[in-house]
């Protein structure tokens, strides 16, 4: 057994050196964001920084970035000054693999480690409008710049969790996120385009929630969708769909905070 | 003849209509959607049809979040101008949507926001003048169920 | 621009007295409509803000009054003619009493 494991990481490895290769060649060759597949109305909106609803917690964001928190009684900006220096490209890289964690580490993961380890504070609950706004304003510095997630190394096990989540069959209603969102996308469900279900608009004001959600949110929306059971909010199964989710998406600009229907 | 079909398709409509899933017919240009709440704001007042423009979706992306822009024609004067703009909506649970006041440095009777609609329906805005006349405009918007949707 | 933690609200950075300029306003507010209910049946209770008034050196330029029927975290935009040099002052309420305030320098020329 562990002589054909060792050998199918060798021949992973090695699709992996060969660039481009015939397993890493992404079934949608060039993506569209999913703000293409809404209206004039909402593309207008996302574009008008004075009327983006997102931008409200980007605002947030900014101020709860100079505030200072925790038994450290310092801010983020103690350590990390102006972010929109020190946070541009972040957001565009994430989620990244953690040799400290050993693990996947996304934008939500890597500001609460910051809260409990160096501001010595609790951490945010995912959909809190803390952990929103901070996330949004975040990913915010990022904005324009395109989606450059890395699956190399370590993080490449992840990848292929992430794929192999989004390409099962599931659900009461036996559907993969693969046969909508790359063999169906563009055609009609009910009154809407199926887009590609691509991440690069996360965190995003939907007027379904009527408020700005995570791609957890989001996630966990689609698992109801297809009748499935919702992972928890940073599941191990999420942050490798994420990470999947990001891969998918290598070029696409970042759009936080992102407007959907 | 009147075949079952008919009978069938004729009773399937009448409990569509009952039902508000249709409109039961077509409104008439001059016409305005029958609106109790409009109906106490005008008073016994005439409502006219006119200088005011709806320019809103015919169909909503999200019921939840529909953008307006409402245009009364008016020189927005001091003698001659717009003073309050009411909205109506024929179908949600609170059919007054907004009362908008307008004063003296208002420039342009133009106002523009989002609104919630539940469900496919008319919307009536109403302008009073400066003169105390009474002019309406009414647009249809269509609003469909979210396809995945996440509420429970 | 206006953009403390409530409110986000543009006015041109000047304009030219007799100048009809938009002022353009986003809050921050559920709009609670009172209609929605979690997985226990529970409603959360009504709580719009109800209303929102704007005033030029002191001047009513708009007064809007609202129900739920104006979508969560309102926006709107509106025109203002310009006359003096001065200020902008804007004040909210919702059901639940809680108060916004902001106010823009509005820069007139000539």
């Amino acid at each position: 057994m562990s002589a054909r494991i060792g050998i199918s990481a060798l021949l992973l490895a090695a699709c992996a050196a060969s660039a481009p290769s015939q397993e890493l060649r992404r079934e949608i060759e060039t993506p569209r964001s999913g703000v293409t597949f809404n209206s004039a109305d909402v593309q207008q909106l996302q574009k008008d920084d004075a009327a983006n609803p997102g931008m409200l917690w980007v605002a947030q964001g900014e101020a709860l970035w100079k505030e200072r928190a925790g038994m450290s009684n310092k801010s983020c900006a103690d350590c990390h000054d102006d972010a929109a220096k020190s946070m541009r490209g972040v957001a565009a890289r994430y989620p990244v693999y953690d040799e400290r964690a050993k693990n996947l580490v996304n934008l939500e993961g890597r500001i609460n480690e910051c809260r409990v380890e160096r501001q010595k504070a609790e951490p945010l609950r995912y959909e809190s409008e803390a952990l929103l706004s901070l996330t949004a304003f975040v990913a915010n510095q990022s904005r324009e710049m395109p989606v450059q997630a890395s699956i190399a190394g370590p993080a490449r096990a992840h990848f292929e969790a992430g794929r192999a989540n989004y390409v099962a069959r599931q659900g009461q209603l036996n559907l993969s996120c693969a046969q909508c969102h790359e063999k169906n996308w563009g055609k009609t469900l009910l009154a809407e385009p199926i887009s590609q279900g691509q991440s690069n608009g996360y965190p995003a004001y939907r007027f379904e929630w009527q408020a700005l959600g995570s791609l957890h949110r989001r996630l966990r929306a689609c698992q109801i969708g297809i009748r499935a059971e919702q992972s928890p909010y940073g599941s191990q199964e999420l942050l490798d769909l994420e990470l999947y989710l990001a891969w998918r998406a290598n070029g696409l600009p970042v759009e936080a905070p992102g407007v959907r229907r | 003849m009147i075949t079952s079909f008919q009978r069938r398709r004729r009773r399937l409509l009448a409990a569509a209509a009952a039902a508000g899933l249709v409109p039961a017919r077509a409104l008439r240009a001059e016409e305005f959607p029958s609106i109790p709440a409009l109906a106490t704001l005008l008073d016994k007042r005439e409502l006219r049809k006119g200088r005011v423009k709806l320019d809103i979706p015919a169909l909503a992306d999200n019921g939840n979040s529909v953008p307006l822009t409402i245009t009364v024609d008016s020189p927005m004067s001091a003698t001659d101008r717009v003073v309050a703009i009411h909205l109506f909506s024929e179908r949600n649970p609170r059919p007054r949507i907004a009362a908008i006041e307008l004063g003296p440095d208002a420039g342009r009777a133009e106002l523009q926001t989002r609104i919630r609609l539940a469900g496919t329906q008319h919307i009536v805005a109403v302008a009073q003048m400066s003169d105390g006349s009474l002019w309406g405009g009414t647009a249809e918007v269509i609003v469909t169920q979210s396809a995945c949707t996440d509420e429970i | 621009m206006s953009t403390d933690l409530l409110s986000r609200i543009q006015v041109p950075p000047s304009v030219r007295r007799g100048e009809v300029f938009p002022v353009r306003v986003a809050l921050a507010h559920p709009m609670e409509t009172g209609f929605r209910h979690d997985e226990n049946g529970r409603t959360t209770p009504y709580n719009v803000v109800n209303s929102f008034v704007c005033r030029y050196n002191g001047v009513v330029v708009l007064a809007s009054s609202m129900s739920s029927g104006i979508a969560a975290n309102p926006s709107f935009q509106f025109y203002v003619r310009a006359r003096e040099p001065g200020e902008l002052a804007f004040e909210w309420h919702d059901d639940e009493g809680r108060q916004g305030k902001a106010s823009l320098h509005l820069n007139v020329v000539g």
